[in-house]
């Protein structure tokens, strides 16, 4: 039927805060491996390291308007909190549970990023180029090739950074064939001092240039390098 | 807090200089307070050893220093040393405080926090201010080369001061200090592809940046590049700048990009001033001194503030009297967005009148109701062959169902005990029933019939209910509803808040006065300077401090020192004479607005919006009752029909019996 009852609804909030806030948006989505082999320690050290990452951009004034952090936790796939900037960041208490649906996760993150990139222009908003941290303690339960074509294709075209962070038992061999570059592995549970230099960079990213230039300081005091 | 150098420093003179506590951090160095007597005056030391020539930049520096760039900038005032003799580890300068970030003051939503009593003419003030300090700077040959919106810093009375001037550009007939940093957003095309900053910087490359900050001053903190962009790839900010792609000059489309949504364009400055921005943005800028300088644009916002109208609706709405109507209204209006705290009520609207609105639109009313019933179809008989055929066979059936009948009679008398005899009189019964005939054809298109109008009859009767229904509608005013609500709870609470705040207003006023009166003015002969400056140092320094409970166990004072101070503060109170034409301090009202004010916004703007689509839902409404009608009536007539067509046939025997049957096992199955 052709003539469906369609009404121009209202505003949508989006365009409302890009004008209320038009500061460049530096973009970042964590993928966050939830599957039950996280639970105990590592699923609560996580959480702890995220609630950190979200205070300390809340202390920059700059940065407060400017990042924007997506979390998109995996085992099963769910779209925790939408690209948001500091004021507003939504603080989870993430549960492990289920197995590791990496290739899903990864293909519905680069479907956002998708999206949010065309808010922004369409809003006339600048960005940085988007940031991807996958961050993972197995090896995916789901087909990951088409993932990995995924982000060589977005590499290749500069659409985003991707980066892979394995913890403890972490198959690094994958990651490595997921990633175009090298995936790093986290010391123990360092979590928290992996978000203080995600923090870190960030701030200093949001203060660049919002081009393609990447500035990520070397991953010291998290990484097992 | 990390710990403070206890060693002391030294001045170009020789002078000790103590660092007090640390008041900032940054990449080069931090900055300390100084132990007095210095107190307008910090320093910054460096984490690392600087290189000579950054030395000598600092010395040059602080030999060209005077007092307009004292007075507009952190500048170098002295060098420091660790030791007497050795190299240079630092630098004092002027202390600024309460300042802030200039990206504070353009970006509303921090502006509306930091800065909430800031309007249009303290944005257009604030950029006339730093056009006086860009002016200053080039005035004495100096370059600033790395402009931001992190090293502009304004108070809340639009002053602007310039801060990290150590990394400025210095030349001397000698040589050129570079200035070696630099960030993209602010970065003039003509240097915005070189791989690093160790280059001549000219005045020319500041006024880039400096137009810049101006735009996003006077147009909500807009980037002038950050548009829409209708090519398919991304259009970074500083490809943006390097390509010249101005979102909002006259000369936009021929660059593919166009002014953001919900933002306001060059006509809301006056023609000269859109020019300027026009040739600071323009290709011709990047010629050698193209851009428009600092005193060109001082002249111009000094001569736009002369010609600033508040508006009507709003006095918190300064705008450039050369435009007919508020653009801040206009923009607030459309997109539902606070540009601006209002500084005398906390909403616009009469929400009396925006409801009389609401109540005159006319519900659309329960959907008529068009069934079959409405219609009355028009018999068509059968073709008399066909009636013939259809009475043969119903003769058929009866006598089926008598031969049964029969049948069954003489099995219950016994009078056939064979049943295997039966066997003829079942196949013949069965004969009978089936019988073929013109009838049975024109049954089974009456039915095909009957069923095709049944389901169009279901599917627009769905799409009938949905669309020419008042459910829409029903929902809609339900939540315009509970926003008025909303919008009432809120007013109500700002109102309270502002009756106890004028009922507190006589306690405030009297309080006011009592802290004007300090405690040097009392003239009681035993209160000497002595005692004054230990009360002072206990925190009463004014009248409105003491009282017995403040005096207690203070050991200096015995019975009659506390009572002979009550009795002044008794003495000053009756000094007070309530005005009640004064009304509320101007200050707290503001507080109060500036809270209420964002929480009432969005409602009002969704109770705006909310309405305008209550009508369009009415309006559609009565519409689709219009245009959806012929084609429901139509689906109702043809069931109608379709019923009284095949009416004949469901009075057959074998329909009775196989609507029997349904019935059975469809015991409530209704059938319209």
């Amino acid at each position: 039927m052709s003539d469906n009852l369609i009404l121009p609804d209202q505003q949508p909030l989006g365009a409302v805060t890009f004008a209320e806030n038009p500061e460049p948006r530096c973009p970042c989505l964590l993928l966050l491996d939830t599957s039950g082999s996280m639970a105990g320690q590592p699923i609560a050290e996580l959480n702890a390291g995220i609630r950190e990452f979200y205070n300390e951009l809340q202390t920059d004034s700059l940065a407060i308007k400017r990042v924007e952090v997506a979390l998109l936790s995996f085992g099963p796939v769910r779209l925790i909190s939408e690209f948001n900037t500091a004021e507003c960041f939504f603080d989870p208490e993430l549960k492990a549970e289920g197995d590791t649906p990496m290739g899903e996760a990864i293909q519905k993150g680069i479907e956002l990023i998708k999206t949010r990139k065309e808010q922004y222009r369409a809003n006339g908003i600048s960005f940085y180029r988007p940031w991807i941290f996958l961050i993972t303690d197995g090896a995916p339960t789901d087909a990951w090739q088409t993932a990995a074509a995924m982000v060589r294709e977005g590499e290749n075209a500069k659409s985003f950074a991707f980066f892979a962070i394995g913890v403890h038992k972490a198959d690094m061999k994958i990651l490595k064939q997921i990633s175009v570059r090298e995936p790093v592995k986290l010391q123990g549970l360092k979590f928290r001092e992996f978000f203080q230099w995600l923090s870190n960079s960030m701030k200093s990213a949001s203060r660049s240039n919002p081009g393609d230039r990447i500035m990520l300081s070397p991953p010291l005091g998290w990484s097992e390098i | 807090m990390a710990s403070v150098p206890l060693k002391p420093f030294f001045d170009s003179s020789g002078k000790r200089i103590l660092l007090g506590k640390k008041i900032g951090s940054g990449g080069e160095g931090d900055v300390y307070e100084i132990v007095s007597p210095h107190l307008k005056i910090v320093a910054k030391i460096y984490h690392k050893p600087l290189e000579s020539q950054k030395q000598d930049k600092l010395l040059l520096m602080v030999r060209g220093c005077n007092d307009e760039l004292k007075s507009i900038s952190a500048w170098p005032v002295d060098v420091l040393y660790a030791r007497e003799g050795g190299p240079v580890v630092g630098f004092l300068m002027p202390k600024i405080s309460d300042y802030e970030p200039v990206h504070k003051v353009y970006g509303p939503t921090h502006r509306k926090e930091h800065f909430p009593h800031a309007d249009w003419r303290f944005l257009v003030r604030t950029a006339k201010n730093l056009a006086a300090a860009f002016f200053v700077i080039h005035k004495f040959g100096y370059v600033i080369g790395d402009v931001n919106e992190g090293n502009i810093l304004v108070n809340d009375e639009a002053c602007v001061r310039l801060i990290d001037c150590d990394s400025f550009q210095v030349r001397t007939n000698e040589r050129l200090y570079y200035c070696e940093v630099g960030v993209a957003q602010f970065t003039p095309p003509e240097i915005q592809n070189s791989k690093h900053f160790k280059m001549e910087r000219t005045a020319n490359h500041d006024n880039f940046g400096l137009s810049i900050l101006f735009f996003q001053l006077l147009f909500l903190g807009r980037h002038p590049f950050s548009g829409v962009y209708s090519g398919k790839e991304d259009m970074p900010l500083d490809k943006a700048i390097a390509e010249f792609r101005f979102a909002y000059s006259k000369n936009s489309p021929l660059k593919s990009i166009s002014a953001p949504p919900n933002s306001v364009g060059l006509s809301v400055v006056p023609n000269d001033i859109s020019e300027l921005f026009e040739r600071a943005f323009s290709e011709t800028g990047a010629r050698p001194a193209g851009r428009p300088v600092a005193g060109e644009w001082w002249d111009a916002f000094e001569s736009l503030e002369k010609r600033m109208r508040r508006c009507s609706a709003d006095s918190v709405h300064s705008y450039y009297s050369g435009l007919a109507t508020c653009p801040w209204c206009r923009l607030e209006e459309s997109s539902g967005l606070l540009l601006f705290l209002s500084a005398d009520r906390i909403t616009k609207i009469d929400l009396l009148r925006e409801w009389q609105k609401v109540e005159a639109i006319t519900p659309p009313g329960p959907i008529p109701r068009i069934s079959k019933g409405t219609f009355i179809p028009h018999l068509v008989p059968l073709a008399p062959d066909i009636e013939r055929s259809l009475d043969y066979r119903n003769f058929c059936q009866f006598a089926g169902i008598a031969i049964i009948a029969g049948c069954l009679v003489m099995v219950l008398g016994e009078m056939i005990t064979d049943y295997l005899m039966l066997l003829p009189v079942v196949i013949v019964v069965i004969a009978l029933f089936l019988y073929p005939g013109k009838a049975v054809d024109e049954k089974k298109k009456r039915l095909g019939n009957l069923k095709s109008a049944r389901y169009m009859w279901d599917l627009w009767n769905k799409k009938w209910t949905a669309e020419a229904g008042d459910s829409a509608y029903i929902t809609q005013l339900n939540k315009l509803r509970d926003l008025k609500r909303k919008y009432e709870s809120t007013d109500r609470e700002y109102r309270t808040s502002l009756l106890s705040l004028e009922r507190t207003n006589k306690e405030r006023q009297q309080k006011k006065l009592l802290e004007h009166c300090s405690i040097d003015t009392c003239t009681v002969p035993r209160i000497n300077t002595g005692l004054k400056n230990i009360l002072k140092s206990l925190g009463i320094g004014t009248a409105a401090d003491i009282s017995r409970n403040a005096l207690l166990g203070i050991p200096q004072l015995d019975n009659t020192l506390t009572n002979e101070l009550l009795a002044w503060r008794e003495k000053m109170e009756r000094n007070f004479i309530f005005d009640p034409t004064k009304g509320i301090d101007r200050l707290d009202l503001q507080m109060l607005i500036h809270k209420y004010q964002p929480m009432i916004k969005p409602v009002e703007r969704d109770l705006l919006q909310g309405t305008l689509k209550l009508h369009r839902i009415q309006e559609d409404i009565l519409k689709k009752r219009i245009t959806l009608r012929p084609a429901i009536e139509k689906r109702a007539r043809d069931l109608a029909q379709a019923e009284a067509d095949f009416e004949v046939f469901s009075r057959t025997p074998e329909e009775m019996i196989r609507q029997e049957i349904i019935g059975f096992f469809h015991p409530k199955k209704d059938s319209r």
